[in-house]
């Protein structure tokens, strides 16, 4: 539909079948489309700042417009927190605003928090639910694996997602988490062995090699070269340091 | 006319004889009021200083410890004040209904005209087109602040108490609908947080820049403005972390440094609480580097100045409640993510929390719980349903702690963990799969776990005394580092050199004036 807008609006009369200008400004329209969702990002993002100026951030009426933001961030893999996190708040503070149907507002709210560890985005929403909304099976679903992403059990992880559409649908979860996963090995991990490496990153569509380069890995063989830790675990020795002014007081004693 | 001290005991013990009837009030109470009420209208703020903080509390413990103060309109025969919404009368209104609340139980008649004079109070600030001209102490400023938040989190505690509730009040809470709003609250500490420029202010004296009227506005630049600003950041704070919105709280506080030298120590009651809210909040989302430096700081604060804190009537016991639930809270984070200590806090903790430190080294989830428990704000739910339960696990306290407890089972095989590298210095990782009795890919997602949390409760401190071990893993093996930390004598030394040096002199001296036997050095 909007694509036939910007056709009619550009000119062409498209059904005399000009096949080679009909791809040719189809090619066009996908480019301005990629553009125009970074730009209505944008927009709402100033949107949803202004309107959540001091005190009108708890103005109910603007509901809608959060819940409509947090789907186009689901949709098309943005983020704003301070947002998502005011739709719990609206939702703590006029508990007649929640109603059956808004619980999957609030597991996208908990499925983009958790796709920005390692901050601590998910437990400051976890903070603000309500018992009935814990109380949803969706939502333990989702409580049990943040409990496996926290306690870096990365293989349960990976298979149990699969058991659930809203993390396979969530454009950049998996990649999200992979991040996580990438970056608490190089915190841990010298070398390390790649058949555990591809265990921990799950089923991957891109190649291994790509991914090592992305991250600044060597590849040898058998092993993944992280990065190099000895300076992490040089015996440091605290040694006590006496300031001038500790000591003065003895120095003045005859 | 001069207003001494000596004046000051003498005018309140004098009437003693004389208070038979109740409803008279005594001569040296309205000589009080008739001071006080000179004094505010005068703007003399060293004078109401004094007579605020010491004639206030003294009047109340001699006079009133039992009973409430004069009611408003006897005060304003007393005074000879005309007008009943002038600002002394306000001001007496507000410490006639704190007074109240500390010492005896205020009733639902009182909690709403409470609220109506705090609406007064705040709006005569913010209403005004161009700032007040009067000045109060800051003490009082922040006590108003504080009084304001408790007595919402008071109210919202009556409302659970559910069907405890008389017929009669639940047909006045129907009435006054709009009484202690949590929207009404909410605004009101926005809105002095804005007419002050107060995060203005706070950013331009992080950068060092001096405060000019284009920062802080016309009505920021005046101290009541802005320290009344500064002191409401405060009760946001106090007001989200008592809600669960850690975010916000934190975001209150984005600006202020919570060094010695900062707005906060003008009072130390606001130092305290600002320090135990933003440290409660740090806990809450994990960053426990934070939560461990900033109550190190203010418990040795709390220590040396101890004795100050002794004769004031409204803050003793808080302040010694707040130290306790600190130490608690300390505890569980040291545990989490072991960090050196200051010796005296270290001293503190086993005094008071001993034996449950030791049971948390062991593993015991129960004393998570306890601690928790002792250490937590009154948690509040911003409304309040028709069944609430407020300690259920459904409550508000209830709800927090879940949260509390899924990082308590996410940590919970971290301490084994700790305790098994802590013996070596290199172990390959079949070997330690062996102790812990966990399969070897167990192990590793154990290993990573326990590197993600300690990356986490880092926070954004930069100070790395940590009594934590690190470590890396090559392949299967890990390698493991310890910091040793040399044996601290240097303090304890100098500290008994100067009591041996008090000590001579105390016996030379006394050798002086009493020729007689000597006690050896």
């Amino acid at each position: 539909q909007w694509y036939q807008r910007r056709v009619r609006s550009s000119g062409i009369n498209a059904e005399y079948g000009e096949f080679q200008t009909f791809q040719h400004y189809f090619k066009r329209i996908n480019l301005s489309m990629v553009m125009d969702v970074q730009a209505q990002f944008r927009e709402m993002q100033e949107e949803a700042f202004y309107s959540m100026e001091g005190l009108s951030r708890l103005n109910p009426e603007k509901l809608d417009f959060y819940i409509e933001y947090l789907t186009f961030q689901v949709e098309h893999g943005f983020y704003d927190a301070d947002a998502n996190l005011n739709i719990l708040k609206l939702y703590q503070f006029t508990p007649d605003l929640y109603t059956r149907s808004c619980i999957g507002n609030v597991h996208m709210v908990l499925v983009k928090a958790l796709m920005q560890l390692p901050e601590s985005d998910y437990v400051l929403c976890r903070a603000q639910l309500s018992q009935e909304m814990i109380d949803d099976p969706l939502t333990k679903k989702i409580d049990e694996v943040a409990r496996l992403l926290e306690t870096c059990q990365f293989p349960e992880f990976w298979s149990v997602i699969q058991e659930e559409k809203i993390f396979t649908e969530t454009v950049g979860f998996v990649e999200a988490v992979r991040n996580f996963v990438c970056f608490v090995l190089k915190l841990t991990y010298k070398n390390v062995e790649t058949e555990f490496l591809l265990q921990m990153l799950g089923p991957m569509e891109t190649r291994l090699e790509d991914l090592a380069l992305a991250n600044g890995w060597v590849l040898k063989g058998d092993t993944v070269f992280v990065g190099d830790k000895e300076e992490m675990v040089e015996q440091k020795e605290i040694v006590e340091k006496m300031p001038i002014d500790v000591v003065s007081p003895i120095l003045a004693i005859r | 006319m001069v207003w001494s001290t000596e004046n000051n005991s003498t005018m309140y013990y004098q009437g003693a004889k004389s208070t038979n009837s109740s409803t008279e009030v005594a001569e040296p109470v309205a000589n009080f009021l008739k001071w006080f009420y000179h004094f505010i209208e005068k703007n003399e703020i060293y004078h109401v200083e004094t007579m605020y903080e010491d004639g206030f509390y003294k009047i109340s413990e001699f006079y009133y410890k039992d009973k409430p103060w004069p009611s408003p309109e006897e005060v304003q025969a007393i005074v000879e004040e005309r007008d009943s919404g002038s600002i002394f009368m306000i001001l007496y209104r507000e410490l006639y209904y704190r007074h109240i609340y500390a010492k005896l139980k205020p009733n639902l008649n009182h909690r709403f005209e409470s609220f109506t004079n705090y609406c007064e109070l705040f709006s005569y600030l913010l209403g005004s087109d161009e700032p007040v001209q009067i000045e109060l102490p800051n003490k009082w400023l922040w006590d108003i602040i504080d009084e304001f938040v408790y007595q919402f989190q008071s109210f919202q505690q009556f409302r659970s108490k559910g069907t405890k509730m008389t017929e009669e009040e639940k047909g006045m809470l129907q009435d006054e609908e709009n009484a202690w709003k949590v929207t009404a609250v909410l605004n009101i500490l926005m809105q002095l947080t804005e007419k002050s420029n107060i995060n203005e202010q706070l950013k331009a004296l992080e950068a060092g820049q001096p405060i000019t009227e284009e920062v802080a506005g016309e009505f920021g630049i005046k101290p009541v403005y802005a320290m009344t600003g500064f002191f409401s950041l405060v009760g946001l704070l106090r007001l989200y972390c008592l809600l669960g919105d850690y975010h916000m709280a934190l975001a209150c506080i984005r600006h202020v440094q919570f060094k010695d030298k900062d707005m906060m120590a003008l009072v130390p009651a606001c130092q305290i609480t600002a320090n135990y809210y933003a440290g409660f909040a740090f806990f809450m989302i994990r960053k426990y580097a934070n939560t461990i430096q900033l109550y190190q700081h203010i418990l040795g604060y709390m220590q040396r100045t101890k004795q100050f804190f002794q004769n004031r009537s409204f803050q003793a016991e808080d302040i010694n409640k707040k130290n306790d639930q600190m130490l608690a809270l300390l505890a569980i984070a040291n545990t989490f993510c072991p960090l050196r200590l200051d010796e005296s806090v270290n001293i503190q903790i086993k005094e008071k929390q001993g034996e449950k430190v030791a049971r948390l080294q062991h593993g015991d989830m129960t004393v998570y719980d306890d601690l928790f428990f002792s250490g937590c704000p009154k948690f509040l739910s911003p409304v309040v349903s028709d069944n609430p339960t407020p300690f259920g696990t459904s409550g508000p306290r209830g709800l927090q702690l879940q949260v509390f407890k899924a990082e308590v089972e996410q940590q919970r095989l971290i301490p084994t963990l700790r305790s098994f590298l802590k013996l070596y210095t290199s172990i390959p990782i079949s070997k330690l799969a062996k102790f812990l009795d966990m399969s070897e890919n167990e192990v590793r997602c154990c290993l990573m776990a326990f590197k993600h949390k300690k990356e986490i409760a880092r926070g954004d401190t930069v100070d790395q005394t940590t009594l934590d071990i690190d470590f890396y893993v090559d392949k299967d093996m890990i390698h493991i580092s310890d910091t040793k930390i040399a044996r601290h004598y240097g303090d304890y030394y100098v500290q008994q050199v100067l009591k041996l040096k008090d000590s001579n002199k105390l016996i030379m001296g006394s050798a002086l004036s009493r020729p007689g036997p000597q006690q050896s050095a």
